[in-house]
């Protein structure tokens, strides 16, 4: 059987957020998009952790994506866009877990407590350690994502997939030889240490 | 012994190597070797990292309701001149007929149907036992089985012209209020085109 080439590409030149950031304010559908994809599991899994429901989940997503957009202008020159929508996710997780406290059955009314809610210091919402872990979390995930497409599909499966996969599992899901396993791992670790420098 | 090939050092610490090859590797990471060290000390911060990353993915529907964010923006800010449709009323369940022979002793939810152009606006008011409103909503688009035109829509619901609440329609177009106070409402839709007004509803008994 012949088995697949194991050129694993050159890095992709991703645009960073300011890139997208500038798409997006000159009418560019497909870097909102970007900027969105790259951003999807922060902002959706804060409201999770926060013990909020799937719907809350959603309606919070739909919520920071429309506050970024509106403030796309202001965070052109701002470094670090995961911070700001981790703390604007998290004013809204405790709007809404507020609401649900006064009202079970209400998922998606506003209340006269935003006001109160928006002047709380960031590092009261969520403590440092963890902000700090999930930004770490989507440095390092951003980073796989935007690897050449058999990298990501490698590292993906051996940091984020459960299942610790041996040599011989690993050639057969990505087929290719299993000499080739070790050799294009450390290649790939090689272009994520380079995408992630400066960044953890 | 000199450095181990960056490949050998991951299999190492990944514990993939025999006894006898990783005692070699251990060896010479404690020798102090810097750069070896600084690898090492990469991989496992990066894999520990990823370890405890237990993010979830948002379903598809949610990720693609926020893609249509600035093509809605734009059209509204583009539409702003349009206006906005006030929606009429065309069904109102406490104004039909009592069945014969039915005793008007129902306290059945009140249901009420607005059209707007092509669009219409279902609502349906309940008072809880303690008196207050609950409101359950849909919109709907004429020639739109996907949904697609009634989903993630901002709607605000008024009282002498303030938004008391708000809340966003979900992939079928539907929302829910809860907690309101008996009296007369006003519900405004952010269409992509426009708005549709809905000047006054009631949440009461009657």
């Amino acid at each position: 059987m012949n088995k697949r080439m194991i050129a694993v590409g050159p890095e992709q030149a991703q645009p960073d957020d300011r890139q997208l950031i500038e798409g997006c304010l000159a009418g560019d559908n497909s870097a909102w998009e970007a900027l969105i994809s790259r951003y999807r599991r922060l902002i959706y899994s804060i409201p999770l952790k926060s013990r909020l429901s799937p719907d809350d989940a959603a309606d919070i997503f739909q919520s920071v994506c429309l506050k970024l957009y509106e403030r796309l202008e202001t965070l052109r020159d701002h470094d670090r866009i995961s911070s700001w929508l981790i703390t604007t996710t998290t004013r809204e997780c405790w709007r809404v877990a507020a609401r649900n406290r006064r009202d079970p059955q209400n998922n998606s009314a506003a209340g006269d407590e935003d006001d109160s809610i928006a002047n709380i210091p960031a590092d009261i919402l969520m403590p440092s350690e963890e902000r700090e872990k999930l930004e770490v979390q989507q440095a390092v995930r951003q980073s796989v994502e935007s690897l050449p497409e058999r990298c990501r599909e490698l590292l993906t499966m051996l940091f984020y997939q459960s299942d610790k996969y041996s040599y011989v599992e690993i050639a057969r899901r990505m087929d290719m030889p299993v000499p080739s396993v070790g050799p294009t791992r450390a290649r790939c670790l090689q272009k994520l240490k380079k995408l992630l420098h400066g960044k953890i | 012994m000199k450095c181990p090939s960056f490949e050998r050092l991951i299999d190492y610490l990944d514990s993939r190597l025999s006894d006898a090859e990783a005692a070699v590797i251990a060896g010479h990471l404690a020798s102090n070797c810097a750069d070896c060290a600084e690898n090492r000390n990469w991989y496992q911060h990066v894999r520990s990292v990823a370890a405890v990353d237990d993010t979830v993915e948002p379903p598809m529907w949610v990720t693609r309701r926020a893609f249509k964010i600035p093509t809605a923006q734009r059209r509204r800010s583009i539409a702003s001149s349009v206006g906005q449709i006030i929606a009429s009323l065309v069904f109102d369940s406490f104004q039909r007929p009592a069945l014969a022979g039915v005793r008007s002793t129902e306290t059945a939810n009140r249901q009420l149907l607005y059209r707007a152009g092509d669009y219409s606006v279902d609502l349906q008011i309940a008072l809880a036992e303690s008196g207050s409103g609950n409101l359950i909503g849909q919109v709907l688009k004429e020639g739109d089985p996907t949904f697609e035109s009634v989903s993630g829509l901002q709607l605000h619901i008024t009282r002498d012209d303030e938004t008391v609440f708000s809340a966003v329609t979900n992939q079928m177009g539907e929302f829910k209020v809860s907690g309101m106070d008996q009296g007369q409402y006003g519900l405004r839709v952010e269409l992509s085109d426009g708005d549709i007004t809905v000047p006054d509803f009631p949440v009461s008994e009657s």
